[in-house]
């Protein structure tokens, strides 16, 4: 914006110099002649008209007929003006003539060709400062079109962020339809065996949807909601699992009323369900959530590892790339995420530790 | 009839809401249920069900690519809580198509569907084996031997047997079951009115069979099996 500035500045300084510099030049022949100051003045309206011709077609008539593509009305206007400005120059001149000399100027006889040769320099000076003006409107409008550009490009980029954040809030908001129907159609089946899990899977359903649905809406919730949030989850998808599975979820928080942003987790945990848990071989899911101090939260979650057979359709890594996005949106230079198998391929391990 | 059944399905209360249903339907008999088509294979190779309830998603081996390596006289209905793998699930010859949650009513409309299959596959059997059924005539039943059999003409609700000994037999029943019973390609369809004893056949002559004085027909809709049964068998 200083650059704008400075170059305004030194527009402003141009203009000012050149006028000066038409207005007073003459002055050097008026040396001697003991021309008085007023007739000097007067004899100045060249100049003036010269100047009204400049800045009407600089200001006025190129940006609002050329530019605009009204040609005929500019040359019109601009036709009409430089005629009656000559005439008026021409009566002018005999004006202050017969004001300061009683007379006609000496050097003006009453030649035609004389008079001829007035009419063409005054004629050629309108059309000269009336094209100066069209063109330094025309080139600095070209010259500061950059500058618009980059202002329009500014607004671009705002709206793209807030496109780009409305989105994010969409995709955290998303509850997985699969994980919501095959979790209704357990607790169907549950409803025929055991009426009081049936019933505690749906009140933790309830919650969770709560959680999804709501609490989201704002930038951060209690770590402890968001907790019971996760806590919710994983016992929902136990239901799913045989018994046989070792899943495990430990907190140890020394300040649950702190905020964090919400939904961060829960891709971690679908994706070590989706590819931790073998139906024929042991296996193990470990959550831990521990705040060691106020302002730290390091999150690991632990599964054995089961690589992704062909017929496996779920998606490429999605989960994983929405995860470093809202980290980097809500926690920028402020988390540390480690992921991968272990050396012997059993394990796969994700730590985030995030700076509160 | 008892149908022998088992089910597969990687989440154990999906598959123990199957198995109490299984176990109310009183025409079938569960043999086992798996969390795991990997842990069913062995079992369902060596003691072959009739009747397999399976979920199409699961970890490791799904149940679309399992089916296609079952024994072929095992049945398959899916279970799945997708309808889009409807279309592939029929491609590998399911019987039925079984949309989560499954009611019991769900479940027995598909379990009627697999008896009343089962129960055509026993009679095809049986009268394989036996050369032989009884049909009502009045209200007597009469033997009729598949080697007596020279062809079958339907009319409207009944059927009329012709026999090697000039015997005709009538008999209350449709063309569309007899058809369905009786083995194939020893007994081909050749017209909406007609079943043919093949083997029986003594004279084609323009693509009529002929039977004495009788010429039957082949119509378009049937022509193709009856072709190929005659390209077979004809020596060139």
């Amino acid at each position: 914006m200083s650059r704008f500035l400075i170059n305004k500045r030194l527009k402003q300084f141009l203009h000012v110099a050149f006028w000066a510099y038409m207005f007073l030049s003459p002055m050097q022949f008026m040396r001697g002649t003991g021309m008085p100051i007023l007739q000097y003045v007067m004899n100045c309206m060249g100049q003036l008209l010269m100047m009204v011709m400049f800045y009407l077609n600089y200001l006025w008539l190129t940006p609002r007929y050329f530019v605009s593509g009204k040609h005929r009305y500019f040359l019109m206007i601009n036709t009409l003006l430089v005629f009656s400005f000559v005439l008026f120059l021409h009566y002018w001149g005999d004006f202050t003539s017969l004001v300061f000399q009683g007379r006609m100027p000496v050097f003006r006889k009453p030649d035609t060709l004389d008079e001829i040769f007035y009419y063409v320099r005054d004629f050629g000076n309108m059309v000269i400062f009336a094209t100066a003006g069209a063109s330094v409107a025309l080139a600095s409008r070209w010259f500061w079109a950059d500058d618009a550009r980059k202002l329009a490009e500014t607004a671009r980029v705002k709206a793209e962020t807030a496109q780009v954040k409305a989105e994010l809030n969409n995709l955290r908001s998303q509850i997985n339809p699969h994980f919501l129907l095959n979790t209704l159609n357990n607790i169907y089946a549950l409803t025929a065996f055991d009426q009081q899990r049936a019933q505690d899977s749906i009140m933790q359903l309830s919650k969770l949807l709560r959680h999804m649905l709501y609490d989201n809406q704002h930038d951060t919730v209690k770590l402890s909601e968001e907790v019971t949030f996760l806590e919710n989850y994983v016992n929902l998808m136990k239901i799913r699992l045989t018994k046989s599975v070792d899943v495990q979820f430990t907190t140890n928080l020394c300040n649950p009323d702190k905020h964090v942003a919400p939904l961060l987790f829960i891709s971690l945990v679908e994706n070590a369900f989706k590819h931790g848990i073998s139906p024929t071989k042991p296996s193990f899911l470990h959550i831990s959530m521990e705040q060691p101090q106020d302002n730290l939260l390091i999150v690991s979650i632990k599964n054995s590892n089961f690589p992704k057979t062909e017929s496996d359709r779920s998606g490429h890594g999605v989960g994983l790339q929405q995860v470093q996005r809202r980290l980097d949106l809500a926690y920028s230079q402020r988390y540390e995420w480690t992921k991968g198998v272990s050396d012997d391929g059993t394990t796969y391990l994700s730590t985030i530790k995030i700076e509160l | 009839m008892i149908i022998t059944c088992a089910i597969i399905d990687d989440e154990p209360l999906a598959a123990g809401l199957l198995e109490s249903y299984a176990q109310k339907t009183p025409y079938l008999q569960l043999t086992g249920s798996y969390n795991s088509a990997i842990l069913a294979m062995k079992d369902l190779r060596e003691n072959p069900v009739q009747l397999l309830f399976l979920d199409i998603q699961m970890p490791e081996l799904s149940g679309i690519e399992f089916a296609k390596i079952l024994p072929k006289d095992t049945r398959v209905i899916f279970t799945t809580a997708f309808p889009q793998y409807a279309v592939e699930g029929y491609k590998v010859n399911a019987l039925d198509y079984l949309l989560k949650p499954i009611s019991y009513e769900d479940f027995l409309k598909s379990t009627d569907k697999a008896l009343e299959w089962f129960t055509v596959v026993q009679r095809q059997d049986t009268y394989r084996r036996d050369r032989f059924m009884f049909v009502k005539t009045d209200y007597k039943l009469q033997r009729i031997c598949l080697d007596d059999i020279l062809y079958i003409e339907g009319l409207k609700d009944y059927v009329r047997f012709y026999l090697k000994n000039g015997d005709r037999v009538m008999s209350l029943m449709s063309m569309k079951k007899l058809e369905e019973y009786l083995p194939k390609p020893e007994f081909l369809r050749t017209h909406r009115s007609y079943i043919v004893h093949m083997t029986e056949t003594p004279l084609v002559d323009r693509f009529r069979i002929v039977f004495g004085e009788t010429y039957i027909p082949v119509s378009e809709n049937y022509k193709e099996d009856v072709q190929n049964y005659f390209d077979i068998h004809t020596l060139v």
